[in-house]
């Protein structure tokens, strides 16, 4: 399958120039430094990894774009996005090979935070399970801010753009909990609209599921979401493609 | 072109499927979770199953949820609420015809709210214009009895559905249990006026664990010469002294027959209160103050050693005494002994007991071997254990001296157990003179006793302060032994179902290792402090008597007196900054790991994936420049 061909070329372009390993470095200090410094992670003696996971909303609202925005952006820029559509490949196969990739890309990433799993386990006790659960959930949750980019950075050539506009509406999904927001909205929707809005907050539903728990309702929410973007990120390039 | 049309409607399109998909995934598919916790915290067990499907009558369940106030004013404690309201519509799930679920949100001022507070469920002031926020339960059933959740505290989550079974569990049967209760002590509170004479410290009001026992359960005072009422559900059997074999016999055969049972024995029980002898003042002194198990012991297959109690150093309580310059000292009292959750095992009744219990001069239980029963330990001390002689402190405690004849046997001891199993009769056939109608020689399924040696872990100065607020008698607890006797007693009295829900929920995973380093470091200012305190108070003294010493010498005492007190204040600023150095050195180790973790997990990786992608930057350009050539 194309989408199989692309997944594999673009993950090994990740890898060929530096930005991959400057990608991986920052991620991997803010983290450390976030779980630390800001979370506490040392000084709750807990042995869970609650202080690590909380920041992942916000981490990855600024990362994730920064990872998106050159998966389609650049290309229409070079001029390179005609060629791929010369080739035998279809539209979607070329989204989803993409997109794949750079989930991919994040699952490593990811995965190389796993000495703090090994420290948890060192110091106390705690309930793998939940780890678990959490590191699917974030990966979920990074894949679904990375389809958000995805299509906004098919909508224009400059990548600049893409990142500033993908921020702003991640921002929306990962904020909309804080009442702050919701107390100018509260007022003109009915409380079915509120609670429509508190079940889009990524971090609200990131937070259920760091408690070990992988509700389908969830699972559904980010599934879904993803395969709406990516629809759309598919529409739109079939749109420009003309 | 006709290219736009088309993506908006596709773009349309997808949002509206995106949004149905959920709507429809969340009407339908509430309850389908995966639980990937270790403890299956948030799947309902098969007790709670047992307990709801098991509902004889209806019953009724109100939900108080000021929903759109925790909106607005609360916004942190909505996901528990959230999940409060869920767990509750997976109860009424499961047997919607015996158990209604009502969800009420009350309005500020309104009639429900007013409703609420009757029922019991506490509304919390949650802004400045005094809105009350309710999050609780209020549950009845036919025949009137109500139960009540007053709040739903986020840190108690971890017991969320052990509180709501047992809210439905209480409501599902009609009598409250009965405990009865075996004792020669005035736990119910002094009846004797001629107490007040002989002993004024004698208890006239009602021990804190009686009182704690009657708000819970209908508690009977039980006299086992004659056999055991069959109402009866738990005996709290304190301090059997010399019980006839006649009632050792009820007691025994009530255990066979599937009673519950909570004894505590004591090899000294500092609360006795012997009645003096005007003619033998001493006598009273050196009474026993022991109670022992007796043929019970036969059947339990535990025992209690006689005469002697247990020091344990690690964990003696630090007390204050008047030594012999009759300054006051702080002395490690080895007869006293605070076991915290270190030293508990994983049970139902020890699991949320978080701060410590005290014992005063406890006994060792060991199994006799006898029996075919299983001893599981509850409550048990640290290895640095020794049997010291109950004689050495009948009359005046000398925790020194105990503290020089201590010689660690590096032996562990229980001080409370539990048995359970088949037991045998220890009256085989019955016992002449009693009626023997019903004797049982072997246990009638698994007995279920919970054997305690101290019993002054009981009486209220060890574990509870009672004051009085506002004409209300209050209990302000300083020690867990309070929680851990119901626990025992809820235990015993609840059917399996409930208990098999408690033993869930460890709420807390420490840094074990942080906690055993932050030990030792204390555990050694403990000992630096102790040391750098006795010679200050030497200091002191040695000051005191050059006062005393040199009275009459005015001139010689001046200028001795002098050089010594400069070499005394000296020796004091000295001991003094020993003292806080080795304060603030105390987290050195703690803080010392703290730093090494930083380290590895924020500059490690970071640092040879910087590495690594420099040494393949230095490879490809190498094969580059091999290309070239």
């Amino acid at each position: 399958m194309m989408t199989w061909t692309i997944f594999k070329r673009e993950l090994s372009g990740y890898f060929a120039t530096p930005v991959a390993y400057v990608f991986i470095v920052i991620f991997l200090l803010l983290t450390g430094v976030f779980t630390f410094e800001m979370g506490g992670f040392y000084e709750r003696n807990q042995a869970d990894l609650q202080a690590f996971f909380q920041f992942h909303p916000y981490l990855y609202l600024f990362l994730i774009p920064a990872l998106a925005m050159r998966l389609w952006a650049e290309e229409r820029k070079s001029g390179t996005i005609e060629l791929l559509m010369t080739l035998p490949v279809k539209t979607w196969e070329a989204v989803l090979g993409k997109y794949f990739a750079a989930l991919a890309f994040t699952a490593i990433a990811l995965m190389l935070t796993f000495p703090l799993w090994f420290t948890v386990n060192y110091l106390g006790d705690p309930d793998h399970g939940v780890i678990i659960a959490s590191y699917i959930g974030s990966l979920l949750m990074a894949g679904a801010y990375l389809a958000i980019g995805s299509c906004i950075s098919a909508m224009t050539k400059n990548q600049v753009i893409a990142f500033v506009v993908s921020v702003m509406v991640c921002l929306v999904f990962a904020l909309i909990g804080p009442v702050e927001e919701l107390d100018l909205v509260r007022n003109i929707l009915p409380e079915a609209g509120i609670d429509f809005l508190l079940s889009i907050s990524f971090d609200l539903r990131f937070r259920e599921i760091m408690r070990g728990v992988l509700d389908i309702r969830t699972i559904i929410y980010f599934v879904s979401l993803i395969g709406g973007w990516l629809f759309a990120n598919t529409l739109i390039i079939e749109a420009k493609k003309n | 072109m006709n290219q736009k049309p088309l993506l908006i409607g596709g773009l349309a399109i997808t949002i509206v499927l995106v949004i149905a998909i959920n709507v429809v995934s969340n009407m339908f598919l509430s309850g389908k979770r995966i639980d990937l916790t270790e403890e299956k915290l948030f799947t309902l067990t098969d007790g709670t199953r047992s307990i709801v499907n098991n509902l004889e009558e209806p019953i009724t369940l109100r939900f108080y949820y000021s929903r759109k106030l925790a909106q607005e004013e609360a916004p942190g404690i909505v996901p528990y609420a959230i999940r409060v309201e869920e767990i509750l519509q997976e109860y009424a799930a499961l047997n919607p015809e015996k158990l209604r679920l009502e969800i009420i949100e009350p309005e500020s001022f309104s009639e429900e709210e007013d409703e609420a507070a009757l029922a019991g469920v506490e509304g919390v002031p949650i802004n400045s214009a005094g809105d009350l926020l309710f999050l609780g339960l209020h549950g009845t059933n036919t025949i009137d009895d109500e139960e009540v959740i007053p709040f739903f505290r986020p840190e108690r989550e971890a017991y969320l559905e052990y509180d709501l079974s047992e809210l439905v569990y209480n409501l599902s049967v009609a009598d409250k249990p009965t405990i009865g209760v075996i004792t020669e002590l005035p736990l119910s509170g002094s009846t004797d006026p001629m107490l007040q004479f002989t002993n004024p410290e004698a208890v006239q009001q009602p021990w804190a664990i009686y009182s704690q026992l009657t708000e819970m359960y209908e508690v009977r005072e039980v006299r086992p010469v004659d056999p055991i009422d069959e109402e009866i559900d738990v005996l709290f059997v304190v301090h059997p002294r010399d019980l006839p074999d006649a009632s050792l016999y009820h007691i025994e055969q009530f255990i066979l027959a599937g009673g519950r049972a909570m004894i505590f024995v004591d090899p000294h029980a500092e609360i006795e209160q012997v009645p003096t002898d005007p003619n033998q003042p001493m006598a009273a002194m050196f009474a026993s103050k022991e109670s022992k198990l007796g043929k019970l012991a036969d059947m339990l297959g535990v025992n209690m050693i006689p005469s002697q109690f247990v020091g344990d150093k690690e964990n003696a309580q630090r007390i204050v005494i008047r030594n012999d310059r009759g300054l006051t000292e702080p002395v490690n009292y080895l007869g006293y002994v605070g076991l915290g959750p270190d030293n508990l095992a994983d049970d139902v009744v020890t699991a949320d007991l978080s701060s410590q219990m005290i014992f005063a001069t406890a006994g060792e239980i060991f199994e006799t071997g006898n029996a075919d029963t299983n001893v599981i330990p509850l409550v048990y001390t640290s290895q640095q254990t020794d049997l010291l002689n109950v004689d050495d402190i009948k009359v005046q405690p000398n925790p020194a001296e105990l503290l020089k004849q201590f010689e660690s046997e590096d032996e562990v001891k229980n001080f409370a157990v539990r048995v359970t199993g088949s037991a045998t009769s220890a009256f085989p056939g019955g016992l002449e003179g009693s009626e023997s109608e019903n004797h049982l020689d072997e246990s009638d399924g698994d007995i279920n006793v919970i054997v305690v040696s101290d019993v002054d872990m009981v009486y209220d100065r060890f574990w509870v302060q009672m004051q009085n607020f506002f004409g209300q008698r209050v209990m302000m607890q300083t020690a867990d032994n309070g929680r851990f006797m119901m626990n025992s007693i809820e235990n015993l009295t609840g059917n399996t179902d409930l208990i098999s829900i408690r033993s869930r929920g460890v709420s807390t995973r420490p840094f074990t290792v942080v906690n055993e380093l932050a030990k030792k470091a204390g555990e050694e200012l403990q000992a630096r402090e102790q040391e750098l305190e006795d010679r200050i108070s030497e200091i002191n003294e040695e000051l005191q008597a050059i006062q005393s010493e040199t009275q009459g010498d005015t001139l010689a005492m001046t200028t001795e007196l002098e050089t010594r007190i400069e070499e005394a204040q000296q020796e004091y600023a000295e001991a003094r900054r020993e003292l806080r150095s080795v304060r603030q050195n105390l987290n050195k180790d703690v803080e010392s790991l703290g730093s090494k973790l930083r380290l590895y997990n924020i500059i490690l990786l970071p640092g040879l994936i910087t590495l690594l992608a420099f040494i393949v930057g230095l490879v490809k350009a190498q094969k580059r420049r091999n290309a070239l050539r």
